[in-house]
């Protein structure tokens, strides 16, 4: 006999405020309740759903898919449940109907869309929030009667009167008024707890999240506020003590339905696009462009590649990957086609069917990369292929898959946002009464980690120790920590497209994005268990940049191509181990360019091996300082095995890559590669003693059984053990560095055109706008003011000036149509500047931006004048008394810095340096020359601090200092950061920082630190 | 003070706070004790569970709408079987 109990209305966190646990956490506590048969029923959801299946089969209940709905008008909740696989479309069309019927944030599901697919659904009343119970409560007998009578015209006897559990104020009331209309009318009872949170110890939280959702201070009430704790999942024992005498008839309406009740028919199946018309022409198809590709990439060597591009087409026709790979060869076509910049990423570049088909650039058979590290018959999983598009018109590469799969097949995939540590900290905090100065405050000041860890390490963080807060200040933290990883709303993944063969209403409901793009309701890993085909298209706006670049050399080198860079250019190695590579792509970073000074880079490897070193698990693995040693030769090379040294030898001996740690297993101990590959993941992820003894015990077995010795098999295996979690993806690193050693050249050869290309796809990489700014100046390149009549929208690069030009968009807040609008006024004579603005419309509160920030300096160097004419009236056409002052240096950096970002005129710094000078500060260019260990005194502003991961565990504090020279690195220990770390990370202190210490090896040591005195 | 107005508690009722004395039957108050003499339960209207002001560390409450012969009341006990409860409210 199985399980007796049901639960027919269940919120999960996936009801986003009106629910706080998980699928499984839910599933969980039902089993250990008795429940045989649960619903999810989330509100206007179904986004839980995959979670619930997978957790309700392992625990053995029976899953029924369901959602709460509003009926529009006021009408109450009612909850709607699919009994079977054949009426779930119903449910995804009523969703759909209730998103985008109406604004975003307030869905609802009219009476005719009900009448219209409804019929054929269980529906359920709702509880005390649904369209019966609140009518009754209200005393509107008469009203709740044709309530009645209409849903059970629309459901016949598929309507239920829904009976909760929830010890309430009027329960017995309603519970009276409920059966006489189940007599009145013969619509059974049912009898079902409304949940909204597995455990009992979970109400508070879920109280909270509530008052989040109204915008409620804690003590204020509202009627969707919980009067008590009873949303938990019960068992039936529990409910039907709540019930009373309703129980036993009640139950019974409930186990009825359940009977009936069967789970949706979703998962285990294939819902890829067919590009043939069965598997075999697809795969005909695949190779038929996989061997044209080849012969394209090779040349006449192309037969070096037969044997790996046959080995790969079986694999991905065994696992049924056909089709796959050649949506994403249909895409990269259209790319290609359309002019658009793109770049296949990750263990996809492990495959030389993907470079061959046009998908990434990466030659795997050159590099000898291992196709298992990217698909397996062991793994067999569905390949993840990310591409990078130019982030400018990735959007038309989405647009293409809609057209050519159809609308109702393509939808956006969803990301769930969960309450980070700060947003729940703020949210929170507002609910419980915390003023908002303060809050804004703390979560400033907070640490990157759990704030539970916070709230107990409290006094060792500078920042918060400083704070002046309240004693409620760790209770705050302690509630907000419930929330923290709890599901708070649904948002659109970056570049996620997810396809069907089908209409996705089959499987999905479509809300509206933000942006207004057609939104599934499941996220990356639920569309994979719904076998539906998701494709990675992401914005890179390094790619935006690249383009504009090359457009900008082409103004005046029209042959110029940077598909035909020179492979090994002296100046990017030289311009790399000087660790001059502000504005590149991934090589710009304080630790990057540190490592490069290390390392010296002097040839491409050393490029991809930079890129994969400054990674956390690399440096966590304490491969980095190995490596450089090695790779300098101050190190002797070691092997752990003479027959590895083929494998290893690019990284020095070290076991850099994660595809050297499947060919290290498959070289020494017979593992085929996918089953290599499945060892390093087990590796990775599994770090149970047992586990690791079963795998070191097969691998000893299998390497001995090949002749190898038993101490070098266990040497190898711990090294390998030491390694597989923290190595890179050699593939992803590989693919990067093609495009980072595009940068460097470009930077090198042409930093007018790369800077302004950067500043135009802005925001991005790692420095904000002032330190690329700042770089232009450093390289003797003009910044040309923002001008009414010579600045366009974006900035453009001046060649006969050498300049980089400032644009209209730099100003906040200004819009492309603004710019083209003043663009084409200016066209026309003018008698006076302001008159540009006129003819454009422009609205006076930019038009007195463009003044601040000196657009009109050239036509009027009087800006206070001017403001006075723009925003003033002058009905008398008088002139203004006295002549005006020009602004000073301060007053235009004052207004440059908070209209565009940076100084146009000067960087900020220069205002102090006269001050800094007679008191014996370096500037940072000064100090970047000082030798090893020499004490020096600099000033800037700070840039980017942070704590990353580090090998031992300690925390070291990174960060730079900008002054009108440049950038200086600094790094501080745990001790220095105790001290001084509430100047860069407290929210209280802001503004430019004088720091002492030691260089040492291009870094600069803090051994103190203060703010610097307003000039 | 309870959270009135909370999932439809009602709120314009004389309010009073006095200890009574209570007698059960399984979860259910029977009679109470007040004002010198014990008061029968005709009928036991509503029950509740209300969590108070759970943020202050206020204890829950189960509330016990009473019909009796000389009027109707609320009782607030800290759960059923305890030995005293309060009249939370009296209804004129």
């Amino acid at each position: 006999m199985g399980r007796p109990g049901t639960l027919l209305h269940v919120h999960s966190a996936f009801s986003f405020l009106d629910g706080v646990s998980l699928p499984e956490s839910l599933v969980a506590a039902a089993a250990a309740r008795d429940i045989g048969t649960m619903a999810l029923t989330d509100t206007h959801r179904l986004s839980g759903l995959v979670l619930f299946l997978k957790a309700a089969a392992a625990a053995g209940i029976k899953p029924v898919a369901g959602a709460t709905v509003r009926v529009a008008g006021d009408g109450g909740v009612l909850v709607l449940l699919a009994p079977g696989p054949d009426r779930y479309i119903q449910l995804t069309q009523l969703l759909t109907h209730a998103h985008v019927g109406h604004p975003r944030g307030a869905p609802a599901v009219e009476r005719d869309a009900l009448e219209e697919w409804g019929p054929g659904l269980v529906a359920l009343s709702g509880g005390r929030r649904g369209v019966l119970d609140r009518l009754i409560y209200a005393g509107r007998h008469q009203a709740a009667l044709r309530q009645a009578e209409w849903l059970r015209g629309i459901f016949g006897p598929h309507f239920f009167l829904e009976v909760g559990a929830g010890w309430l104020p009027g329960d017995r009331t309603v519970r009276r008024a409920l059966q006489e209309l189940s007599e009145h009318l013969g619509i059974p009872l049912l009898a079902t707890p409304e949940v909204h949170y597995a455990y009992p110890e979970d109400f508070p939280l879920y109280d909270l999240l509530v008052a989040v959702r109204h915008g409620l201070r804690v003590e204020e009430p509202h009627p969707d506020r919980p009067l008590n704790a009873e949303g938990y999942v019960k068992s039936e024992a529990e409910t039907a003590r709540a019930l009373g005498d309703l129980a036993a008839p009640a139950l019974r309406g409930a186990a009825m339905l359940a009977e009936r009740l069967e789970p949706p028919d979703l998962l285990g199946k294939n819902r890829t696009p067919r590009f043939g018309d069965d598997p075999d022409a697809s795969f005909k198809r695949l190779a038929t462009l996989a061997w044209a590709g080849a012969r394209h990439r090779y040349g006449r060597q192309w037969r070096r590649a037969e044997a790996r591009i046959r080995h790969e087409l079986r694999i991905i026709t065994d696992l049924g990957f056909q089709d796959y790979f050649l949506a994403v060869e249909d895409v990269a076509r259209f790319a290609r086609a359309a002019g658009i910049r793109f770049a296949g990423r990750g263990s996809a570049a492990d495959s030389v069917v993907a470079y061959c088909l046009g998908i990434t650039h990466v030659d795997a058979l050159a590099r000898d990369l291992l196709f298992e590290r990217f698909l397996s018959r062991e793994r067999a999983e569905t390949p993840d292929i990310d591409l990078d598009f130019d982030a400018r018109r990735r959007d038309e590469v989405a647009e293409y898959v809609r057209q050519r799969y159809g609308a109702g097949q393509v939808a956006a995939v969803a990301t769930y946002q969960t309450f980070r540590a700060r947003l729940a900290l703020r949210q929170i905090g507002k609910v419980l009464g915390f003023p908002a100065g303060e809050l804004d405050e703390l979560a400033k000041s907070l640490p990157p980690r759990p704030l539970l860890q916070t709230e107990a390490a409290w006094e060792e963080v500078p920042e918060l120790r400083e704070l002046k807060v309240s004693p409620r200040a760790h209770e705050l933290l302690r509630w907000a920590a419930l929330a923290e990883g709890v599901p708070r709303h649904i948002g659109t993944h970056l570049g996620g497209l997810v396809i069907s063969s089908e209409p996705l209403l089959t499987v999905t409901p479509f809300e509206t994005s933000a942006k207004g793009i057609q939104l599934a309701q499941f996220d990356k890993r639920d569309v994979e268990d719904l076998g539906l085909l998701k494709l990675d298209l992401l914005s890179l706006r390094t790619f935006t940049a690249l383009t504009d670049t090359v457009a900008t050399i082409r103004q005046v080198e029209p042959e110029f191509d940077d598909d035909r860079l020179p492979a090994a250019d002296p100046a990017v190695y030289r311009r790399l181990q000087a660790a001059d590579t502000i504005g590149t792509f991934q090589l710009e970073s304080p630790a990057q360019r540190a490592l490069a000074r290390r390392l010296e880079p002097d040839r491409y490897e050393d490029i991809v091996a930079s890129l994969a070193l400054i990674r956390p698990g690399p440096i966590k693995g304490n491969m980095v300082d190995p490596f450089v040693a090695r790779r300098r030769g101050e190190e002797p090379v070691r092997y752990p095995h003479p027959e590895l040294e083929p494998i290893l030898k690019k990284t020095f001996g070290v076991v850099l890559f994660q595809e050297q740690v499947i060919a290290i297993a498959s070289q020494l101990a017979g593992f085929n590669p996918g089953e290599a590959d499945q060892l390093r993941r087990v590796m990775t992820h599994a770090r149970s003693t047992a586990e690791m003894e079963r795998l070191g015990t097969r691998f000893r077995e299998k390497a001995i059984a090949r002749g190898i010795s038993p101490e070098a098999a266990e040497e190898v295996f711990q090294q390998m053990v030491g390694y597989a979690s923290y190595g890179f993806n050699e593939a992803h690193a590989a693919a990067f560095a093609e495009t980072a050693y595009r940068t460097v050249y470009l930077l090198d050869r042409y930093p007018g055109p790369y800077l302004t290309g950067l500043l135009n796809a802005e925001p991005m990489g790692f420095y904000p706008l002032d330190v690329l700014i700042t770089e232009a100046r450093r390289r003797e390149l003009a910044i040309l003011p923002i001008d009414i009549e010579r600045s366009e929208g974006p900035y453009f690069y001046d060649h006969a000036a050498r300049g980089i030009r400032v644009g209209f968009l730099a100003v906040k807040g200004l819009e492309e149509q603004v710019a083209a609008q003043i663009a084409e006024a200016r066209q026309k004579p003018w008698h006076h500047p302001l008159q540009i603005l006129e003819r454009a419309g422009v609205r006076p509160d930019l038009g007195a931006l463009l003044i601040r920030v000196g657009a009109f300096d050239r036509q009027r160097p009087d800006r206070e004048h001017l403001l006075s004419e723009w925003l003033f009236a002058n009905p008398l056409g008088l002139e203004r008394s006295g002549a005006g002052r020009p602004w000073s240096l301060g007053e235009r950096l004052h207004w440059e810095y908070q209209i565009l970002g940076f100084g146009q005129s000067e960087q900020a710094m220069t205002l102090f340096r006269p001050g800094l000078k007679a008191r014996g500060f370096l500037t940072a260019a000064a100090a970047n020359n000082q030798p090893d260990q020499e004490p020096i005194r600099v000033a800037g502003v700070p840039i980017r601090p942070h704590r990353p991961p580090t090998r031992s565990g300690r925390l070291i504090v990174f960060f730079s200092l900008l002054d009108e020279t440049g950038l200086i690195d600094a790094s501080m220990n745990e001790e220095r950061y105790r001290r001084f770390g509430h100047f860069l990370f407290s929210a209280q202190h802001r503004g430019p920082l004088s720091v002492a210490g030691r260089m040492r090896r291009g870094t600069l040591m803090v051994t103190a630190m203060g703010p610097v005195p307003l000039p | 003070m309870r959270r009135e107005g909370q999932s439809g508690a009602s709120s314009n009722r004389r309010q009073t706070r006095m200890a009574c004395q209570m007698a059960w039957q399984g979860d259910e108050p029977v009679r109470f004790f007040w004002r010198g003499r014990w008061r029968q339960v005709i009928r036991v209207q509503e029950a509740w569970l209300d969590a108070g002001r759970w943020w202050t560390g206020e204890k829950p409450l189960w509330f016990y709408r009473v019909a009796t012969a000389t009027g109707m009341y609320e009782l607030a006990a800290e759960g059923a079987g305890v030995a005293t409860a309060q009249i939370y409210r009296v209804y004129d």
